[in-house]
């Protein structure tokens, strides 16, 4: 294996994402290759160094959440609004509807089986973002905390 | 933990990583998760809720950044933190001379390199990444290596240097 192939295939490498064949070969090349070696320590410096700069992030504060669980609860309330309220006039034309949504939702069923796709698990997902029904109490006990 | 509280941090240092103001990556931030809400159904448990995450992210970072920037008001922009990424106090805290290095390094890159190399770096297998960045998977290995190649070189020479 050349040089230029091993530091071709270095982040790989180090990722541990080659092949075992390539994986060898390249272990190999770079017991034998002081050339290689260096840039391999170069990878795994600058690997861990990104690494511990992804670790740094920014705190979040109170008036950004604040903003997002105004723009959430906006959401949630457009959301409602759009669901309207069933009249006796309407009962038969959605009796027809609700027919026709399930025998097509049976076929997709079959089809989502058949394509072994999971069904979704919402439950985690909306338990947690529902908190944010309540975040305007969580914020203003923390700013009578803050005083 | 509830989702924004735990991933709203990375997500943010993601963003401005990626080059996003703070302002910038605030508005990201909160559209990202509105969109997780408002697409919830089609959330796969075939993949991790963090990969699907940064997906959302990184397509508003890469196709509406420019139509962010313009719908950030003024006002948000007095009322927000005005710095840019470059001098938020948070990478000021105690940044290693290494880290820093690195840090300049990726900021010299383009932008599909930075973020394949971030990608990674945030946990996300190569699948994950690529779909995050609309890529194939072989597409993002070739820009990963390329990227990641760079790198080495770069920081390198930037430590000579010191
Ligand atoms: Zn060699």
């Amino acid at each position: 294996m050349k040089c230029s192939s091993v530091q071709k295939w270095l982040s790989a490498y180090v990722d541990g994402k080659l092949d075992f064949w390539r994986q060898r070969r390249v272990g190999k090349h770079l017991r034998n290759c002081d050339e290689c070696q260096i840039a391999l320590k170069r990878e795994q410096e600058a690997v861990a160094a990104v690494q511990q700069l992804v670790s740094h992030n920014p705190e979040v504060d109170a008036r950004f959440r604040a903003r997002f669980a105004a723009r959430f609860q906006e959401l949630r309330r457009r959301e409602k609004e759009e669901t309207r309220p069933v009249t006796p006039v309407r009962r038969w034309v959605l009796a027809g509807t609700l027919a026709g949504v399930m025998a097509v939702c049976a076929i997709a069923g079959v089809y989502i089986v058949h394509s072994r796709i999971q069904p979704v698990d919402e439950k985690e997902l909306l338990l947690n973002l529902d908190l944010y029904e309540n975040l305007d109490v969580i914020i203003n006990m923390e700013r009578m905390k803050g005083g | 933990m509830i989702l924004f509280e735990k991933y709203s941090p990375r997500i943010l240092g993601y963003l401005m990583r990626n080059g996003a103001s703070r302002v910038e990556a605030e508005e990201i931030v909160q559209e990202a998760f509105l969109r997780v809400w408002s697409e919830r159904r089609r959330f796969r448990p075939t993949g991790t809720f963090q990969a699907w995450l940064y997906t959302i992210a990184s397509h508003i970072l890469i196709n509406e950044r420019k139509r962010w920037s313009r719908e950030i008001t003024d006002e948000q922009q007095m009322l927000s933190h005005p710095e840019k990424s470059d001098n938020d106090p948070f990478y000021r805290v105690s940044l290693s001379q290494t880290v820093g290095r690195v840090k300049g390094v990726l900021e010299q890159m383009k932008q599909e390199y930075r973020m394949a190399v971030l990608l990674a770096a945030e946990g996300l297998s190569y699948q994950e990444a690529a779909r995050a960045m609309g890529l194939s998977v072989s597409a993002y290995k070739t820009v990963l290596f390329r990227a990641r190649g760079l790198l080495r070189s770069h920081f390198a020479e930037a430590g000579r240097k010191e």
